[in-house]
């Protein structure tokens, strides 16, 4: 069953949202470019998991059926999707999902005004929402994205290093992926007026659940196919980044001298004897243990919430994400 | 915007010896050391305002009549806002070397922005900006640029936080 059923979310009120978000903005011109490629980004769709975060997050305070949860929901994909517009442009990425990314339909400048915009017209929805509401200042915290960018200057940095540590490696993913996620339960929780341990907790849940969720992506380079990724399989080794099976796979000499000798140049059918090499040393077995220990964690803390019913969709989250194929 | 991009000038500012340092030249040194301690070393970003905007902003502040302890605080989220706009504006071309580190770099300052005005208890002055923010990135997505100055619309939101308050 898809993940929102399971949880018993409609998502269709989020998109709605989302939309409502935009035609509702007087200051946005009416058949612009602008809204055309805001809705365009929006109807194009992606697996909106922060939203259902913030929404699960929300059901363990007293105020979880207040419409302004459905707003803060839309309100932390919007955050995502502007991240995601400047990513295809830092990656040079012509496609997203398959489709036509949004800088190569409206050009590089527009389209990181258009991520600009989602991300501005967030601050200031959370401007003119009353504290109790999800305006306080924890939830202008949560829409900061520091870390999401402090995840990418460490990935350039650490592009091709083939010393990089499994420390420097968590530290990376909690960044670049596992914080929003974890924000946007805290949020949700925060918004809907639980006590600040929960809120902690659900922050440490939704940590787990990120860094799980990148040691999957990072599988997925090695095990889906080009139709599921939207992208060649071994495009993360080949654009030089060191994920955990990558890690795994340094530790033996062999392999080592093969992973060292990729670089900028190096090109995709260069790699496919190396990507079957790593899939057979044993790193990917070793990077799934790794997930699973870290939705173990996970679990554990959903497990100690168990005087609130939503700890059974914590529970959902984690087997949902334990079981994703792309 | 109202800074220049300069990818690896260092944030060091030439400010007058302290003996004798003009009111301005303090404030600007203690904005850039704030900014100093905020920004994270990973990014190696390196800020440049131009002198002539900062005296200008300071200027402004002063007609506003924000105390002097607030001024510095202020100057660098001012600092902060023209700095991740700059980075982002146009143009922006696939081909230039420099686009990733401009686009991450805007985005980060803009990202510290919000939180070090929070933390200089500015809550008010975040909220009240945020309109203008986000027309100007509106304006730029119509390219209108140039449409919104920042300066302005700052010292107007300061103005009628004064009377408001």
């Amino acid at each position: 069953m898809e993940l929102h059923k399971t949880l018993g979310i409609d998502l269709r009120r989020v998109e709605r949202e989302m939309k409502r978000i935009v035609k509702y903005d007087n200051d946005v011109p009416p058949n612009s470019e602008l809204e055309r490629s805001l809705l365009q980004t929006i109807e194009a769709g992606g697996k909106r998991l922060r939203p259902m975060l913030v929404i699960v997050g929300s059901r363990f305070g007293p105020r979880a059926d207040d419409n302004r949860i459905v707003q803060l929901a839309a309100a932390a994909e919007f955050i995502h999707t502007a991240s995601l517009i400047h990513d295809d442009l830092i990656d040079r990425s012509p496609l997203r999902r398959g489709e036509p990314s949004l800088h190569t339909l409206i050009g590089p400048a527009k389209a990181v005004y258009v991520g600009n915009y989602m991300s501005a017209r967030v601050v200031e929805l959370l401007s003119q929402a009353d504290e109790q509401a999800g305006g306080g200042r924890e939830s202008f915290t949560a829409v900061a994205t520091a870390e999401l960018c402090l995840g990418e200057y460490e990935q350039l940095e650490h592009a091709y290093d083939y010393s990089l540590s499994l420390d420097d490696y968590l530290l990376k993913s909690k960044h670049k992926t596992a914080h929003l996620m974890a924000v946007s339960l805290e949020f949700g929780a925060r918004a809907a007026g639980a006590d600040e341990d929960l809120c902690r907790s659900l922050y440490a849940f939704g940590e787990h659940l990120g860094l799980s969720f990148q040691i999957r992506d990072d599988l997925l380079d090695f095990t889906a196919s080009e139709q599921q990724l939207g992208k060649p399989a071994g495009s993360d080794l080949l654009g030089g980044q060191v994920t955990l099976p990558v890690l795994y796979a340094l530790e033996d000499p062999a392999l080592a001298a093969e992973i060292r000798a990729v670089g900028p140049h190096t090109r995709p059918e260069d790699i496919r004897p190396l990507l079957d090499a790593i899939r057979a040393s044993g790193a990917l077995r070793r990077a799934e243990e790794f997930c699973r220990a870290e939705l173990e964690l996970a679990r554990r803390i959903a497990l100690s919430l168990g005087g609130h019913p939503a700890h059974a969709d914590l529970l959902s989250l984690a087997d949902y994400f334990g079981g994703r194929k792309y | 915007m109202n800074t220049v991009y300069k990818p690896h000038t260092p944030i060091r500012y030439f400010v007058s010896p302290s003996r004798g340092a003009s009111m301005n030249d303090n404030f600007i040194r203690e904005a850039l050391e704030r900014l100093e301690a905020e920004i994270d070393p990973v990014t190696r970003i390196r800020l440049n305002p131009e002198r002539a905007v900062l005296d200008e902003a300071l200027s402004a502040f002063e007609r506003r009549g924000i105390e002097p302890l607030r001024r510095s605080r202020l100057l660098a989220v001012y600092i902060l806002l023209s700095s991740a706009l700059e980075r982002h504006a146009a143009p922006l071309a696939l081909e230039d070397a420099d686009l990733t580190r401009r686009i991450l770099d805007g985005d980060y300052l803009y990202s510290l922005y919000i939180q070090y005005t929070l933390k200089c208890k500015e809550e008010p002055l975040l909220k009240a900006m945020s309109p203008f923010v986000k027309k100007i990135q509106i304006a730029r997505a119509l390219g209108r640029t140039g449409e919104i100055r920042l300066l302005p619309v700052f010292e107007q939101v300061l103005a009628d936080l004064r009377e408001g308050a």
